[in-house]
C-alpha cells in the first residue's frame, strides 16, 4: 500500500514556511551577491562608488596579466598538490590506525588537533616555525649540516611553507573520513581475498582501495572545493609574498579589490575562479556518481 | 596488510611527531619572554627558558589592544549564527523530510541540492558585493551583520545534517502524537526535536566551528567595533617585530572551542553521518 | 446512537491508479469490536488513517457519536490508535509514554497530577505491564511494546480505538494470547474498537462485526457467524475459514446442480441472505463453494459419492487435512484426526447439499438458484 511519507496533511502554507528562510538567505547571500558580483565584474568600479559600464574589459585585462596568470595557477597547484597530499597521507595513516591494536581512540584524537586550530593561527604557527633566524625549522637543519633554504624570500620554498602547513592542518580530515569509512566496511570480502592467497600491497591494491572508492572521491571532493579557497594560511605566512609570487586567487581578489579598491578587476578574479570551481566540482561529482555505481555493482557481484 | 609491527609504529610516531610538534612549539611560546624567542630557539621550559605568564597578563589585563572586545564578538557571533543555524535549518530540514514540494521543476531533492550547493562557490565570490550591500544596508561593522553573514555560511550545512536525521524519525510517531492531543509545533518540541538532538548538536557544532574560524568575512565586512579574533591575530601579526608570545596565547585560547567541537563531533560524525554519506 | 458511522469513504493517492478506498460505509454500534478484514493492500491501514484523521479522504464522512469529523484535527477526534510498530516514542519511559496523551494541551486540567499517575498505575496494572514502567521501549521484548502502546491508547479512555494489526509481528503463541487478552480488555472497558488485520482467526475469534475489504471496497459486512455461513461473495467465502473453501465448477439444470459427477438437489442448498440475486438463464455455469470442513469423507464407496485418490494427507494433531483429486480437481477435506493415509489411497467424497454455496463464475456473487419446474 501506497505509504505516503508526508504525514498529517495540512493544506499548503505550513510547508513553504518551514522552507522559506534557507531559500531567502539563499537568494540574498548567495543568488544576488552572485549577480551583483557578475555586474560589477563588468564594470570599471571603485571602492568609492564610482562605476561605469566596460564590459569584458576586465576580464581580457587579468587573463592577459602575468600577475593574475600566476595567482591563478597558485591556486591550482596549491589544490592539486595540498589534496593530493592530504589524501594519501590521511589514506596511509587511516590503514594504519585501522590496524593498530593499541589505543586506537588516543590515536585519533591526538591526530586530530592540527583540525582544531584556526586557519589565521595555523598560518602564524608555521610562518614562526619557518622563520630563518628564531624558527626551530631552520634551527634543526642548521644542526643537521643542511643548507639554510630561504623559506620566505624566494618562491618555491615559500609555496612549499603554505603547502606543509596546509597539509598539516587538513590531513586529519581525509583521515577521519576514510578511517570511519573503513570501520564501515564488510570484513568478508577482504578474508575471502587473504584466504585466496592475496596479501600486502596485493590485497591493498586490489581489494581495500577500491571498497574505499566512493568514501575516497567524497573526502577528495569536500577537500577541493575548500582548497580553491584558500585564503588564510596564504595570509598569514607569506602574505602573498615574496612580492605576490605565492599569491591566490583568493589573495589577488582581496588586495586588488579592499587595499587597492579597484573592486571591478577583482570581481572578474572572482567570477574566473568560480568557474573553474564550478567545472572541477562537476568532474569530481560525476567521478562519484560513477565510483559510487561501481561500488554496489561489485557488492552485488560479491555477494553471488 | 602486513606491515610489521615496527615499520608501522616508527611511521605512526613520525607522523604524530609532526601533527602535534608545531602544538607543543605553540604551547611553550606562549609562555616565554621576548628574549627567549629572539635569542635563537628553545625548548625545554625549565631547562631552556624560563616560562613566564608575561603573555597572558597582557592579554586579559589590559586588553592587549581589543583581546577580550575581539573575543567577545567571536564566542557571541559564532553562538548566534549556530543557533540560528540550527533554528531555521532545523526546520528547512524537517519540511523537506515530511513533505512535498514543487517549485517549478524543483522538486525535494533539487531543492535540498540548491541550498547545500552553495557551499560550492567561494566567498570571495559573494563576499565583495556584499561589502558594497552591506555599506548601503548600514550592516558594515556591526553585530547584525556578521551574525547574517555567518548564518547564511551555515545553513546549508544545517539542512544538509538534518534532513537525514528528521527522515530518520518515523512518521508514526508524529501521527501517534497527534492522536494523543498534541498540536503541530508541540510535537516537533515535544517528540521530533528531542529526538534529532544528537543531529541538533551535530549541526551546532559544526556551524560553530566554522564561524568561530572565519577570517574573510571578519576581514571585509568588519573593521573595528565587530571583528572578531582571527583579526586580533593578524593586527599582532602585522608589525614588524610580531609579539610571537602573544600570539601563540592567542592561538591556544582559539583552540580550546573548537577541541572542544571536535573531540565531542568526531563521536557523531565519524559513525552516523559520514557513513550515511558515504554509503 | 452509533458510536462510528463511516459513510462513503473514498481516498485515492497519487499516483495510484484505483483508489485505496473506494465508496466505503459501514456502522459500528457503541462498544462494538469491528474488524476490517482483508489482505495487505486492500486499504485497511487507510481507512484507520481516515478515520483517525492522519489523511484527509477526497470524499465521504466520518462521524463519532453523532459528531461529523470532517475538518476537525486528530488532536482533537479523542481517537486512540495502535500502530503496527507500535510507534512507541523511543526517548521517554514507559511510565512517561502512557502518561503522555493524559498531559497533551487538548486535555489540559482535566486530570491533575496525581491523578495521571493513577491511571498510569491501573493501565499497567490491567496488562500486566508494572514492573516495566520505569523501562525504556528500546528494553522491551515485542509482546510488551505491545501492551505499552495498547496501555498508552486506552489510559485515556477514547471514544474509539483504532489498531492496526497489532498482533502480526508476535509469535503464533503470543498471538493466540493476546487475542484473548484484547477481548477481555475491550470487554470490561466497552471500547469502541475498530481492528485491522489480514488474518481471519482474529476476525473469528473477536469481532462483533466484520468488514471484508478489498481493494479498497466493502464486499460485505456483518457478524462472523453470518459471514461465515451465508457469504455473498466469493472473496468474502474465502478469506474466512482455514483451509479455504474448495471451489468447483457446477452445472445448474433445472432442479439440480451437477458437481464433479455428484447432483444436489436445489431445494436442499442453504439459504441466503435476502438480497442474493437469483439465478436468470438456466442451464447455468456456477461456482460451487463447500468448506473443507463439511466434506464428507467415506473411506468405502457409498451411493451418490464420487472416486478420488488421496493426494496429501497433513496431519494436524487434532485434525486432518486431505487433498484429494476428483475428477482431475483438487478438493480439500478435513477430517477429525484418523488412521494414515497414503498418497494414491482410493477415498471417496460426497457433498452435502446444505452446505454448498453458489457463485457467479464471472462477477463471483453469490448465487439463488430456484427450483424450476
Amino acid at each position: 500500500m501506497a505509504q505516503s511519507a508526508t504525514l498529517v496533511e495540512r493544506r499548503g502554507w505550513h510547508k513553504h514556511v518551514l522552507l522559506s528562510p534557507p531559500l531567502l538567505f539563499f537568494a540574498g547571500f548567495t543568488l544576488f551577491p552572485l549577480g551583483y558580483t557578475i555586474y560589477v565584474s563588468l564594470s570599471n568600479w571603485s571602492i568609492t562608488g564610482a562605476h561605469s559600464f566596460v564590459g569584458l574589459d576586465n576580464y581580457v585585462r587579468i587573463l592577459g596579466s602575468n600577475t593574475f596568470r600566476q595567482s591563478y595557477l597558485n591556486t591550482i597547484v596549491f589544490a592539486v598538490v595540498t589534496v593530493l597530499l592530504q589524501y594519501l597521507l590521511g589514506l596511509a595513516m587511516a590503514v594504519l590506525v585501522y590496524r593498530s591494536t593499541f589505543g586506537q581512540s588516543v590515536l585519533r584524537l591526538l591526530f586530530l588537533v592540527p583540525m582544531m586550530f584556526t586557519p589565521v593561527v595555523v598560518g602564524f604557527v608555521w610562518k614562526t616555525m619557518f622563520d630563518p633566524s628564531y624558527g626551530p625549522i631552520s634551527f634543526f637543519m642548521d644542526r643537521l649540516g643542511l643548507p639554510a633554504v630561504p623559506w620566505f624570500s624566494e618562491k618555491l620554498p615559500a609555496m612549499t611553507t603554505i603547502v606543509i602547513a596546509d597539509v598539516w592542518q587538513w590531513t586529519p580530515f581525509m583521515f577521519l573520513i576514510l578511517f570511519a569509512a573503513l570501520r564501515s566496511l564488510p570484513t568478508a570480502p577482504l578474508e575471502a581475498a587473504m584466504v585466496d592467497g592475496a596479501s600486502g600491497w596485493r590485497l591493498f591494491f586490489d581489494h581495500l582501495w577500491p571498497m574505499l572508492l566512493p568514501a575516497s572521491v567524497t573526502a577528495i571532493l569536500l577537500r577541493s572545493i575548500e582548497a580553491f579557497k584558500l585564503f588564510d594560511v596564504v595570509y598569514l605566512t607569506t602574505g602573498g609574498g615574496p612580492g605576490v609570487q605565492t599569491a591566490t586567487v583568493t589573495l589577488s581578489a582581496y588586495f586588488t579589490g579592499i587595499r587597492s579598491g579597484d573592486l571591478g578587476t577583482a570581481a572578474a578574479m572572482t567570477v574566473v575562479l568560480l568557474v573553474t570551481v564550478l567545472i572541477s566540482t562537476t568532474i569530481l561529482l560525476r567521478i562519484l556518481a560513477w565510483a559510487s555505481a561501481r561500488r554496489s555493482r561489485r557488492d552485488l557481484g560479491e555477494a553471488a | 596488510m602486513r606491515t610489521g609491527g615496527w615499520t608501522r609504529r616508527v611511521i605512526l610516531f613520525c607522523w604524530a611527531l609532526f601533527a602535534l610538534g608545531p602544538v607543543y612549539w605553540t604551547l611553550i611560546t606562549a609562555f616565554k619572554r621576548q628574549v627567549d624567542i629572539y635569542d635563537g630557539p628553545r625548548f625545554i621550559p625549565f631547562v631552556d627558558f624560563k616560562p613566564t605568564l608575561q603573555a597572558w597578563r597582557t592579554l586579559f589585563g589590559d586588553g592587549g589592544g581589543g583581546f577580550l572586545h575581539m573575543f567577545w564578538n567571536s564566542v557571541m557571533f559564532a553562538t548566534a549564527s549556530s543557533a540560528l543555524s540550527v533554528l531555521l535549518g532545523g526546520f528547512a530540514a524537517y519540511g523537506l523530510a515530511r513533505y512535498r514540494y514543487s517549485y517549478g521543476p524543483m522538486r525535494n531533492d533539487d531543492l535540498s541540492f540548491l541550498i547545500v550547493s552553495q557551499r560550492i562557490m567561494p566567498p570571495i565570490v559573494s563576499v565583495l558585493a556584499l561589502y558594497l550591500i552591506f555599506i548601503n544596508l548600514r550592516l558594515l561593522d556591526n553585530a547584525a551583520g556578521m551574525i547574517l553573514a555567518y548564518t547564511a555560511m551555515n545553513l546549508p550545512l544545517a539542512v544538509y545534517l538534518l534532513r537525514s536525521f528528521f527522515e530518520a524519525i518515523p512518521v508514526e510517531l508524529e501521527q501517534a502524537a497527534a492522536l494523543d492531543g498534541y498540536p503541530p509545533w508541540q510535537r516537533l518540541a515535544r517528540v521530533v526535536f528531542p529526538l534529532a538532538a544528537p543531529g541538533l548538536a551535530a549541526a551546532f557544532l559544526l556551524s560553530f566551528f566554522f564561524a568561530w574560524n572565519d577570517f574573510l568575512f571578519s576581514l571585509i565586512l568588519s573593521f573595528n567595533k565587530a571583528q572578531t579574533l582571527p583579526l586580533y591575530i593578524t593586527y599582532l601579526n602585522t608589525q614588524s617585530q610580531p609579539l610571537w608570545w602573544q600570539i601563540s596565547a592567542v592561538g591556544l585560547v582559539a583552540l580550546i572551542p573548537p577541541a572542544i567541537v571536535t573531540v565531542v563531533l568526531d563521536r557523531f560524525m565519524a559513525r552516523q553521518v559520514l557513513i550515511g554519506g558515504i554509503r | 446512537m452509533a458510536a462510528l458511522t463511516v459513510t462513503a469513504l473514498t481516498k485515492r493517492y497519487p499516483g495510484g491508479e484505483a483508489p485505496a478506498v473506494d465508496d466505503l460505509s459501514f456502522t459500528l454500534e457503541t462498544g462494538q469490536f469491528g474488524v476490517l478484514l482483508g489482505p495487505s493492500g486492500a486499504g485497511k491501514t487507510t481507512t484507520l488513517s481516515l478515520i483517525a484523521g492522519i489523511t484527509p479522504p477526497d470524499s465521504g464522512e466520518v462521524a463519532l457519536d453523532g459528531d461529523p469529523l470532517d475538518g476537525v484535527p486528530p488532536e482533537q477526534r479523542d481517537i486512540a490508535m495502535v500502530f503496527e510498530n507500535y510507534a512507541l516514542y523511543p526517548h521517554m519511559s514507559v511510565r512517561r509514554n502512557i502518561a503522555f496523551p493524559l498531559r497533551a494541551p487538548v486535555r489540559a486540567g482535566s486530570m491533575s497530577r496525581s491523578q495521571i499517575d493513577q491511571r498510569v498505575q491501573e493501565v499497567a496494572r490491567t496488562l500486566r505491564i508494572t514492573e516495566l514502567l520505569d523501562r525504556l521501549p528500546s528494553q522491551l521484548s515485542g509482546g510488551q511494546r505491545q501492551r505499552v502502546a495498547l496501555g498508552r491508547a486506552l489510559a485515556r479512555r477514547p471514544r474509539l480505538l483504532l489498531l492496526d494489526e497489532p498482533i502480526t509481528h508476535l509469535d503464533a503463541k503470543l498471538r493466540h494470547e493476546m487475542r484473548t487478552e484484547l477481548k477481555r480488555i475491550q470487554r470490561e472497558l466497552g471500547v469502541t474498537t475498530l481492528y485491522a488485520t489480514p488474518d481471519q482467526a482474529d476476525a473469528l475469534a473477536l469481532a462483533d462485526l466484520v468488514i471484508v475489504l478489498g481493494q479498497g471496497r466493502a464486499w460485505q459486512l456483518g457478524p462472523p457467524d453470518d459471514l461465515f455461513r451465508r457469504p455473498a461473495h466469493v472473496r468474502v467465502a474465502q478469506s474466512l475459514g482455514d483451509p479455504r473453501m474448495n471451489l468447483l465448477a457446477g452445472l445448474l439444470i433445472d432442479d439440480r446442480v451437477r458437481v464433479l459427477g455428484q447432483d444436489l438437489p436445489v431445494a436442499e442448498l442453504p439459504d441466503l441472505l435476502p438480497d442474493t440475486r437469483p439465478v436468470t438463464r438456466y442451464p447455468a455455469e456456477v461456482l460451487a463453494g463447500i468448506r473443507p470442513a463439511h466434506v464428507e469423507v467415506l473411506t468405502t464407496p457409498q451411493p451418490a459419492a464420487m472416486a478420488g485418490r488421496v493426494l496429501l494427507h497433513h496431519r494436524l494433531g487434532h485434525k486432518d487435512v486431505l487433498h484429494v483429486e476428483v475428477d482431475g480437481e483438487l478438493v480439500r477435506a478435513v477430517t477429525p484426526a484418523g488412521e494414515e493415509r497414503q498418497p494414491g489411497d482410493p477415498i471417496w467424497l460426497r457433498f452435502p447439499a446444505k452446505h454448498v454455496h453458489l457463485f457467479d463464475p464471472g462477477t463471483g456473487w453469490a448465487l439463488r438458484a430456484e427450483a424450476r419446474r
